[in-house]
């Protein structure tokens, strides 16, 4: 039950995602997208799991008031607040779509010849609960949150790596010999060519940069694009076949 | 009250960018906040995104469409409700949570490892390998489709025009690297020669990657101080100049009362 089962499910659903391409039968098709919908939806409740985690750990620590349990209370709060944020968000956005709805009707309704006065009040009425309705759905403390917290905290984060990738180039750009200068070369000319001081420098800067981006660049991406998707074959065949089995471990 | 909310999402950005910047002078408790508040978010909107995106069309909005259609006497609404054994995988990976039960996790562990398997070794072979041969399969010499008269020898004034020393790049490089690459058998001298210009190509592409890299980088981080720069208006209240003195201050009060020795060198 707990090694056997696990191999032969893997085997039985990769085998039919793979006779999906080579047979289009309509039964094959039908249990290959029903596999293919649990394993999207098998994957979304692990995403589940992983935030009931996270708290399961964070509430813990709440609990016992251990180190640092203040900064994980504040991360709890947060989920908590975006979840709840998130479906009013979707209450909101429910909403709006069924004034929407019900106001295109109206209008219908009311542009139709010999149509009554009350129907064109109703039109209007419902036009004004409409707009409202949008701009419930698109100014909440979902949307709040998103834009002035989420993505500034994300693209901070990412932009921070600029100084730990500037101090590691000065590192890695050495030229110790003729393996380190190329790279140091490649490296100089698109980061020259790809800003405007580089083309005031010397006008060649750009074209050189896209030329070295277009050919070698494509020339070394593709092999190494090659020599992966090899190996990717390879690991999916011992996956399948039960050699290599990842999610016996655990 | 809307300008208010404004002005606070405003002063919330800017004290939020700073927060995380703050990490440039040492792990402490402005970016920690920052940091366990960007987990919690992220956490949450994932969290959100999983329901709304995924479980709720692909599973209850489609059972309750089945639902419906049993109700109309359609057959094909039998058929949908098959749906419910994605219900029984997801409950089964939760039991992770249990340890003495989380062996029973590996079953819809398993069914996403094979599905995904069977569907990437397709989606690989095809994508990365076959369209990536087919697309080395260029002209070195001669009438080309596309080229008006001859493939010119070198190249042209648009870099990415084909000319015979751009495909011979093209081509020398990918046989070169995938010779580097070929470990299944010893490399004898003429291999091992074509695998030198093989490590050329890829010092090339590494070398064009990171730059390329660090550029992008770069350019996030001039899209955020111009965030900041252009919200340091009058009319805000000089969020960025105010934020960032509160924030030293803060610094300057933790690092001389509140850190311990001990924290002091944590480099030791």
């Amino acid at each position: 039950m707990r090694t056997r089962v696990p191999i032969f499910i893997t085997a039985f659903v990769g085998v039919f995602m793979i006779l999906k391409f080579f047979f289009v039968t309509p039964w094959i098709s039908l249990i290959s997208n029903e596999l293919e919908q649990w394993g999207i939806v098998t994957l979304a409740f692990a995403i589940i799991l992983g935030v009931l985690n996270l708290m399961k750990i964070n509430l813990k620590t709440v609990m016992e008031r251990k180190r640092d349990w203040g900064y994980k209370l504040l991360l709890l709060a947060s989920m908590f607040f975006m979840m709840g944020a998130g479906g009013l968000q979707w209450y909101h956005d429910v909403m709006a779509g069924r004034t929407a709805e019900a106001c295109e009707k109206a209008f219908a309704a009311a542009s139709a010849p010999n149509a009554p006065a009350a129907a064109q009040q109703d039109a209007a009425a419902l036009k004004s609960q409409k707009d409202a309705a949008r701009l419930a759905a698109d100014k909440n403390a979902f949307s709040f949150s998103f834009y002035n917290i989420y993505y500034p905290l994300a693209a901070t984060i990412y932009s921070l790596l600029a100084f730990y990738v500037a101090s590691a180039a000065f590192r890695a750009f050495r030229a110790k010999n003729l393996h380190a200068t190329l790279l140091l070369i490649a490296a100089i000319i698109v980061m020259i060519g790809r800003v405007p001081i580089g083309g005031y420098i010397w006008k060649g800067f750009p074209w050189l940069q896209d030329w070295l981006m277009i050919w070698p660049n494509t020339a070394g991406q593709r092999a190494i694009q090659m020599g992966a998707a090899i190996g990717m074959i390879a690991m999916g065949l011992r996956v399948i076949f039960g050699i290599e089995r990842p999610y016996l471990k655990g | 009250m809307e300008n208010l909310v404004d002005l606070f999402g405003v002063w919330l950005t800017v004290l939020l960018t700073l927060a995380v910047f703050s990490f440039l002078y040492r792990d402490n408790p402005v970016y920690k906040i920052a940091e366990h508040l960007y987990i919690g978010i992220a956490a949450g909107y994932t969290f959100y995104q999983a329901f709304r995106t995924t479980i709720y069309p692909n599973l209850v909005q489609h059972m309750i469409d089945g639902a419906q259609k049993i109700q109309a006497g359609d057959p094909a609404g039998w058929q949908m409700q098959w749906r419910f054994g994605a219900f029984v995988l997801g409950m089964l990976m939760l039991s992770r949570l249990v340890p003495s039960w989380s062996w029973v996790s590996r079953w819809p562990m398993a069914l996403v490892v094979g599905a995904f398997a069977g569907l990437n070794l397709i989606g690989y072979a095809r994508a990365n390998l076959v369209d990536q041969i087919s697309a080395t399969m260029i002209p070195l010499a001669g009438r080309m489709p596309g080229v008006n008269g001859m493939l010119p020898l070198l190249p042209q004034a648009s870099p990415g025009d084909s000319s015979i020393i751009n495909h011979l790049v093209l081509v020398v490089g990918v046989i070169s690297v995938l010779t580097y690459f070929f470990f299944s058998k010893q490399q004898n001298k003429p291999l091992r020669r074509i695998g030198v210009v093989g490590i050329w190509f890829v010092m090339i592409t590494f070398g064009a990657t990171y730059g390329s890299i660090v550029l992008a980088r770069v350019s996030l981080l001039i899209g955020r101080v111009y965030i900041l720069t252009d919200a340091n208006q009058p009319s805000m209240g000089y969020p960025f100049v105010t934020g960032a003195g509160l924030i030293i201050a803060a610094l300057v009060i933790w690092r001389i009362w509140l850190l311990k020795p001990d924290d002091r060198n944590p480099r030791g």
